[in-house]
């Protein structure tokens, strides 16, 4: 089977003809087909590369998610109480730590709403500027992309018309050997050779009836 | 006895229009016959009238000076021949004498010998004008005669025949053409419709077409001015309609009285909608203060200012004064101090030459004319009569062309100037030298005493030559006779000491030294500056740092002034320092607001409990007011101070205190403090009851919320602004972002691809070769195969032709 597959296609696209003919793209498919259905990879494939280091970025948090959706529990639900002040509970009403606890954790949430419109302040004063220097980098980087995409179609292109030089330049050999191929095949040479035969049998026979029997 | 009827007399208006009608219809040959239509005129004066007055192509505009002159000559040339002169002159005979007789007059008058204050040829009343032809004609009477009626409405009906011989025989002339040509039209028709075409050809008219030409047209003649691109406005009235007033443009009268009604409804009709208004403008109208607002005058910038002015009048008094104060009008002096409030008279040279005085030959001609005919018998002898220049060279007279003065071909630099003309012979310059700058040639400047400029210009004119440099060794020669009458020099001289010493001296330039306004300044201001300094210093601490401080004083921390257990001498004192604290806490309240203070101030709800604490503390302050301190003293306390902490400290064996401890300790101090609601006060954690502190633990989870709710509240506010202000920059991230990963998709895409294609390239590199060698055994293997069928067909035909041989031998 390896020996099937060290055969290398020597098709000459841009010499050849006859790959729009109806039906070769039918049998170009069946064949893709069997191909695909014949091939079996070998298990090491992939053994010129390195084993792959699948830790590399965990962290415990993530170790611990893993767990949890390996274990196939639903995510905890996002705690909102930072985001409301809530008195002690009823029973709680006359307990004083219960009471210092809320009003710690108003003073600790203040603080976080302070936090916040001091960030949304910087924001607003550095924001707009921020973005706009963000974008650019962001236009830049598309730019980039965009010429490195044009290169590599350039380059595709020139690779290409590389290949149609050299193959209509031995496409022209190939032609020519072709043609003498064809011609010195359909040369009825041996037909001629078989006819003459024939005549110089006749010619004997004419001889050798006036000379004796025919012997050839 | 035939009624004897004398024709003539002044043409009229309609007299006119009927004779120019009759030669239109009859020709400028049979004015016997126009004359016919005309009851008062005879075939003559009919003719006089149209060759003298109506035919078009009189010129009827002012006499022009080429004219006049022309009329005089030829006057004099070929007196009294008027039907000569004047189709040389293009005017008619009649106008040509008048003219004449004019022109003469005015002579005569100019000559003042006989003044008439009227025109003596203007008819008298009685007075019967002798040749009426060459007037205008006379306006019709709204109420023409009978007679007159009758002759218009006899003329109208024959020169509008129609119903004569002849009108009848073209009426049915024309009818025949028609038909023929409505045949010939219908004919051609058909015959197009036949297939066969007919090339219309036009038959040569002979004749004149009435409809294209006018014949004998005769355009009147051209005025001095061009009236072709005059436009006239596309009036076409219409006539039937037409009154007087249409023609006159409105009253002025009337006009304004419309107007004034139309005012006078408007205001009416303003008093019965919107009473209040109406009298208000009215009284705005009548009210004097209100001025009309008028936009300022604004006139450009004056080129020369005020300023400069009167420098420049500053300057000419100084100059003058110098004059004045050399008495002697020496002439050095003369020559650098030269006057400027008198021009020169040589500014008169200045002018720009005038052409030379015209003389008006037109009336020199008439006077000649007129000397010539009132000239007595010559058989008298004596003298000629005097003449005026006059020619009788050719048929036209004489052009006097007026020449421009040329500046240019006079003696350039060497004009004669006032007292500088010894040496002003005119030198002959060969070619004139034309100088191409604005400098006017042949005048140099008025005051140039010192010979500046003129001997540049000369030096300019001979540059190369001979000229130049004998212009130049003359100078010299000049200057060295006028400085040989100077004395000789004598080298005596005397030195004078100063005799203040310098010290002295350098004092005097200190005081008269005048120092910058700018460091005037800068001292001043470092000198507030340091005083505000030295102010602040002054100042509480709290205050220097910018703390947060009370808004009002708490005045319950003093003691009562006489309690019944006499305060002990420390407690005294404690009670001292309060008293100084509350004084501080009194100015700081009252001369340095806090930020909260101002804003309190200016708010409206807090403003008046804010101004009460004020005032309440500023009176307080003016009964106990703040003890100022000199620096020294503050420095002398401070010491004190100093030396007290030191020796407490090492008494009671402090040492340094790590700000850790520190912060614990205040951080237990501060959770003792506690904030009564119900009592408004603050008070310690210890001595309150359970309920106290539950209380007050309430209000403040209250309060927090409240605090929480308002920036919970400023916060979003804040979001939403911000959401306005950067979702465009956030779209386009977006959107930037997502075209960067198609791009990223593509590029990679894009790589396999070339990858591929290089793969395939190497394989069909490697495969070229290899097709190309199997073929090329193919084809040696075929063309050995072919080597041998050759071999053996040759060898058969060897054979055969052996046999074949062979046979021809039987």
């Amino acid at each position: 089977m390896a020996a099937v597959h060290e055969v290398a296609p020597d098709a000459l696209p841009y010499f050849d003809q006859g790959y729009d003919d109806p039906g070769v793209r039918e049998m170009v498919n069946q064949l893709v087909e069997e191909e695909t259905r014949r091939y079996r990879p070998t298990k090491n494939y992939l053994d010129f590369l390195p084993t792959p280091d699948y830790d590399a970025f965990e962290t415990p948090i993530l170790r611990k998610e893993f767990e949890r959706i390996s274990k196939r529990q639903p995510m905890d639900l996002l705690s909102m109480k930072r985001y409301e002040l809530p008195q002690p509970t009823a029973n709680q009403k006359h307990d004083i730590t219960s009471w210092t606890e809320a009003v710690d954790n108003s003073m600790a949430q203040l603080e976080h709403q302070a936090e916040r419109i001091e960030n949304l302040e910087l924001l607003s004063q550095y924001g707009s500027a921020a973005w706009k220097v963000h974008n650019e980098t962001l236009t830049r980087i598309l730019a980039q992309q965009q010429k490195k995409l044009m290169d590599i179609k350039k380059e595709i292109q020139e690779i290409n018309w590389k290949r149609k030089t050299e193959q209509t330049k031995a496409g022209g050999e190939l032609q020519h050997l072709e043609q003498r191929l064809v011609f010195l095949i359909f040369w009825p040479l041996a037909v001629i050779c078989s006819r003459s035969i024939v005549s110089i049998c006749q010619l004997h026979c004419t001889i050798h009836l006036v000379d004796g029997p025919f012997t050839c | 006895m035939p009624r004897i009827i004398i024709k003539g007399g002044v043409w009229r208006n309609t007299e006119d229009e009927i004779l120019k009608a009759a030669v239109m219809k009859y020709g400028k040959n049979q004015w016997s016959r126009i004359a016919s239509l005309l009851h008062r005129k005879s075939a003559k004066q009919c003719k006089a009238r149209w060759y003298e007055w109506l035919d078009p192509s009189i010129k009827k505009t002012e006499w022009s000076r080429e004219e006049d002159e022309k009329l005089l000559h030829l006057a004099k040339l070929m007196p009294t021949q008027w039907r000569t002169i004047a189709p040389l002159i293009g005017r008619t005979a009649a106008q040509c004498l008048e003219r004449y007789e004019f022109l003469l007059d005015q002579a005569q008058a100019k000559e003042g010998e006989k003044d008439e204050g009227e025109d003596p040829r203007k008819l008298r009343p009685g007075e019967i004008d002798p040749n009426p032809e060459t007037k205008p004609a006379r306006p019709d009477p709204i109420d023409m005669d009978e007679d007159e009626l009758e002759m218009l409405s006899e003329a109208r009906a024959r020169l509008a025949n129609t119903q004569g011989k002849k009108a009848k025989r073209k009426a049915r002339e024309k009818q025949l053409e028609e038909a023929r040509r409505l045949a010939a039209l219908q004919k051609r028709r058909e015959l197009r419709a036949a297939g066969i075409e007919i090339r219309k050809h036009r038959k040569k008219r002979r004749g004149v077409d009435y409809n294209a030409e006018i014949p004998f047209e005769k355009k009147p003649a051209q005025g001095f001015y061009d009236t072709g691109e005059e436009e006239l406005p596309d009036y076409q009235p219409d006539f039937k309609k037409l009154r007087q007033d249409h023609l006159d443009e409105k009253m002025r009268d009337d006009i304004e009285q419309q107007e004034r009604k139309k005012d006078k409804e408007k205001i009416k009709k303003r008093k019965e909608n919107d009473l209040p208004g109406a009298v208000m403008q009215i009284n705005k109208l009548n009210n004097p203060d209100s001025v009309k607002q008028r936009s300022k005058l604004v006139l450009p910038r004056p080129q020369i200012s005020d300023t400069e002015l009167e420098e420049i009048v500053k300057m000419g008094q100084a100059s003058e004064t110098a004059r004045l104060s050399v008495e002697d009008s020496h002439i050095a002096s003369n020559a650098l101090l030269s006057e400027y409030s008198v021009t020169p008279a040589a500014a008169h040279a200045l002018r720009t030459p005038r052409t030379p005085a015209e003389q008006d030959t037109v009336l020199q001609e008439a006077q000649n004319i007129l000397a010539l005919s009132n000239v007595d018998t010559p058989l008298k002898g004596g003298m000629n009569t005097p003449l005026k220049e006059s020619n009788f060279e050719g048929v036209t007279p004489k052009h006097q062309a007026i020449q421009t003065p040329n500046m240019m071909l006079t003696t350039p630099y060497r004009t004669p100037q006032g007292a500088a003309g010894e040496g002003a012979t005119p030198r002959m310059a060969g070619t004139p030298h034309r100088s191409g700058g604005g400098v006017t040639p042949g005048r140099a400047s008025v005051r140039d005493k010192l010979n500046i400029n003129p001997e540049e210009a000369l030096m300019e004119e001979y540059e190369n030559g001979y000229g130049a440099k004998q212009q130049q060794e003359e100078m010299k020669a000049q200057l060295k006779a006028g400085l040989a009458s100077l004395p000789a020099p004598s080298n005596d001289f005397e030195i004078v000491l100063p005799e203040t010493d310098d010290g002295g001296a350098e004092e005097v330039t200190d005081e008269r030294f005048i120092e910058d306004a700018a460091d005037i300044d800068a001292r001043k201001m470092a000198m507030k500056e340091a005083e505000a300094l030295r102010e602040r210093k002054r100042q509480s601490q709290a205050v220097q740092r910018n703390m947060p401080r009370p808004s009002d004083v708490n005045v319950t921390v003093l003691r009562p002034a006489n309690i019944d257990p006499p305060l002990t001498g420390l407690q005294k004192a404690e009670e001292l320092i309060k008293r100084e604290m509350v004084t501080m806490i009194r100015n700081d309240v009252v001369n340095h607001p806090t930020a909260l203070q101002i804003e309190n101030l200016t708010q409206k709800k807090t403003k008046n409990a804010m101004q009460a604490v004020l005032a309440s503390n500023r009176a307080a302050l003016e009964s106990e007011p703040l003890e100022v301190f000199t620096e020294k003293e503050i420095a002398n306390a401070r010491q004190l101070l100093g030396g007290e902490i030191e020796f407490v400290k090492s008494k009671m064996a402090h040492g340094d205190l790590p700000i850790e401890s520190y912060t614990k300790v205040w951080e237990e101090c501060f959770a003792q403090v506690l904030f009564l609601p119900t009592q408004q006060r603050y008070t310690r954690a210890a001595l309150a009851s359970k309920k106290d502190r539950l209380e007050s633990l309430e209000k403040r989870l209250e309060l927090n919320r409240t605090h929480m709710t308002e920036d919970a509240k400023r916060a979003a506010k804040i979001e939403k602004k911000l959401k306005v202000l950067l979702g465009g920059y956030q779209s386009r991230g977006v959107g930037l972002t997502k075209q960067i990963n198609d791009l990223y998709e593509q590029v990679e895409q894009a790589h396999t691809e070339k990858e591929t294609f290089r793969s395939l390239r190497e394989h069909e590199l490697r495969a070229i070769p290899k097709r190309l060698e199997s073929l090329r055994e193919d084809v040696s293997r075929q063309t050995d195969r072919e080597h041998q069928l050759q071999s053996r067909y040759s060898n058969l035909l060897y054979e055969r032709d052996a046999l074949y041989s062979q046979i021809p031998q039987q």
